[in-house]
């Protein structure tokens, strides 16, 4: 079967989208000394992982048609539920703690799938709903932040040689998942016919509800990883440390060329999203840039990354109308 | 002709779901009856009406920009941002509203400005270019005061805030419905409105019957902005004083008051009084769950699950058509 021209037409973006994070890179690269050293770089990918893994689900949702706003308070729940259970800090516990975190994303994201699917409701509305009922739970299960990660998970999950990590090893293990199940198998090829047209994809004898909600289930696993990466370098439970994950998570595939319509996107974009969304705070970091001001320019600096986006894909239109 | 068609069957659809709501909202005072003899009052209802009108007047907005096929993330921060300017500087004084409002509402239109500037000429997804807003924003009032806002909220926006017109009808209330009234005369027999529900349903189809869909969308993100910092007067004259929190919990709730209203977030579907039914249903239910002193843990999951379950029972009834 010939899959590639599914992807082809974006190929050119992508490019793009990883010259922008090079540039940043190397800007930075040559303004600081702090920046090039091995140390910094691995603490930059330390940093990005968890946002990247969570955008990877994210991506798939959307090129499905749906938006998961869920997985913020999710990435929160499975902290707490990491910490609670694994606080006797032994095997067993470690064993179920990862076992529970698996097992409760799968479960909310059956429901979101199920409620955006066969309840009708919006996928907005669903996993909006989702994200206000499980900052609840996860602030039922830790009122405030604590419990415990087991030591020696946490040891390896943060593990770390120069710039190679554990984390960049899961990203990759995540990643090379993902892309294979997005390209390679029949059910990957039809999230993008269910995103584009649901009906059309119906027609062809595509199970459209079922696809869209197995793409709920991925980017609710794909947000307890996250989770547990979380857990693993705090070392805690946090009911709120997953907050921001959400709308960052649908910015980093945004970026990374995934349209909020549906149908269009590639995996590999939102990875380079999530860095150029992580970085830009490193690097600000890096110059001592004082925190509040670090709002103002993270914003104007994601506007200027998207407008160089948006132009490179303009001239893309144009030569593609010419022909 | 066409235009005829298509006016009853968008009233149809989105006043069934109304009347969902609006029976959602009679049970919701029914429970509170139950539970609470004797505390549904009209003073109590118009008293929510009150704390809805904030979250009102930027659910009228996000509407209008959510009509026109986009969504404006930048509502909340905007809300922060008006509190803090507005109260520093107001500094307690009547006659220094002018300029505080002024400025305010000038910064609202910059901000409108520049979202409709990143998401039509340049080409940047709405979602992204108003989340790039709300982090500027946010860094905007966080540098000019410096984490920590002060000020006073002058005496007589603290009366609009919070006093009463004539007998229990708030100044607040008032003020909402009445933009409410506006943007439903304008969307429902204006030529604007027309084109606006156009540019929503379908963008090529409108550009090709000559509506200019740019300057449309543009529009809607001025609004939006404009109707954020109305907002955010109101809300500060309510709450009297100045804080960096204000307007963290409008993205969602302002989504959540517009889409139970019956409104699609692919745009072009919905209208201007579903919209105030679902801002005035969202703080009923909070104040209900509130009332009802249930723990934060107990609210947060219950409020999820009824969200959700009026959608569904609106999904439901829209099945049956």
């Amino acid at each position: 079967m010939k899959l590639k021209h599914t992807v082809r037409p974006q190929m050119k973006s992508l490019f793009v989208i990883y010259g922008l994070l090079l540039a940043v890179f190397l800007i930075m690269v040559v303004i600081s000394p702090t920046y090039r050293s091995a140390e910094n770089i691995g603490n930059i990918i330390v940093q990005c992982v968890p946002l990247a893994v969570v955008s990877l689900g994210q991506t798939v949702v959307m090129i499905g048609g749906g938006i998961d706003m869920s997985v913020g308070s999710l990435i929160s729940l499975s902290t707490c539920i990491a910490a609670v259970v694994m606080k006797p800090g032994t095997g067993l516990s470690l064993a179920l703690g990862i076992l529970a975190v698996f097992l409760v994303a799968g479960i909310v994201g059956l429901c979101n799938g199920i409620g955006a699917n066969y309840a009708k409701v919006p996928p907005l509305i669903t996993t909006l709903s989702m994200m206000i009922l499980l900052s609840g739970v996860a602030q039922g299960v830790l009122p405030v932040a604590g419990g415990k990660v087991n030591a020696g998970f946490a040891k390896v999950m943060m593990a770390r040689a120069g710039i190679f990590s554990m984390s960049i090893l899961i990203l990759l293990i995540v990643y090379l998942i993902i892309r294979r199940f997005m390209y390679r198998t029949p059910t990957g090829v039809s999230v993008y016919a269910v995103g584009n047209n649901a009906d059309i994809a119906a027609s062809m004898g595509v199970r459209t509800k079922r696809v869209s909600v197995l793409t709920y289930v991925i980017a609710a696993l794909c947000a307890a990883v996250t989770g547990l990466l979380l857990a693993s370098r705090i070392r805690i439970g946090d009911p709120l440390v997953g907050t921001t994950f959400g709308l960052d998570s649908i910015t980093a595939a945004a970026i990374g060329g995934t349209a909020l319509t549906g149908g269009v996107g590639m995996v590999a974009g939102s990875i380079a999203g999530a860095f150029l969304i992580g970085m830009l705070s490193n690097m600000m970091n890096i110059l001592g840039i004082n925190h509040f001001y670090q709002y103002v320019l993270k914003g104007l600096l994601l506007v200027v990354a998207m407008i160089i986006y948006s132009l490179s894909s303009m001239v893309e239109v144009k030569k593609h109308d010419r022909a | 002709m066409t235009e005829r068609k298509l006016a009853p069957r968008n009233l149809s659809q989105s006043a069934k779901q109304m009347v969902i709501l609006l029976g959602v909202i009679l049970l919701l005072f029914a429970i509170q009856g139950i539970m609470r003899p004797g505390s549904v009052t009209v003073g109590q209802a118009m008293n929510i009406s009150r704390q809805a009108s904030a979250l009102g007047v930027v659910a009228l907005g996000q509407a209008l920009v959510i009509l026109g096929g986009g969504i404006d993330l930048s509502v909340g921060s905007m809300v922060t941002l008006t509190n803090v300017f507005a109260v520093s500087i107001m500094q307690g004084k009547d006659e220094n509203i002018l300029p505080a409002v002024a400025v305010c509402l000038l910064l609202g239109l910059l901000c409108g400005v520049v979202n409709g500037i990143g998401v039509l000429k340049l080409n940047i997804a709405p979602f992204v270019m108003t989340l790039c807003t709300m982090s500027i924003l946010q860094g905007v009032y966080l540098v000019y005061t410096g984490g920590s806002p002060s000020g006073n909220v002058s005496p007589w926006l603290k009366q609009i805030g919070n006093g009463f017109l004539v007998g229990p009808i708030p100044y607040s209330t008032v003020i909402w419905l009445t933009l409410a009234l506006l943007v439903w005369v304008v969307l429902k027999f204006t030529p604007y409105g027309r084109k606006l529900y156009a540019v929503g349903s379908n963008p090529k189809a409108a550009r090709l019957c000559g509506i200019r869909v740019e300057r449309i969308k543009f529009s809607t993100y001025i609004l939006s902005s404009l109707l954020a910092v109305v907002a955010g007067l109101l809300a500060s004259g309510y709450i009297g004083t100045t804080s960096l929190s204000l307007g963290n919990d409008y993205i969602n709730n302002s989504l959540a008051a517009v889409l139970i209203g019956g409104n699609a977030i692919e745009g072009g579907k919905g209208g201007v009084w579903g919209c105030v039914l679902g801002a005035f249903f969202m703080m009923l239910l909070f104040a209900l769950l509130t009332m009802l002193s249930i723990g934060q843990v107990g609210k947060l999951i219950v409020q999820g699950l009824i969200i959700f379950g009026v959608v569904a029972g609106q999904g439901v009834f829209k099945k049956e058509r």
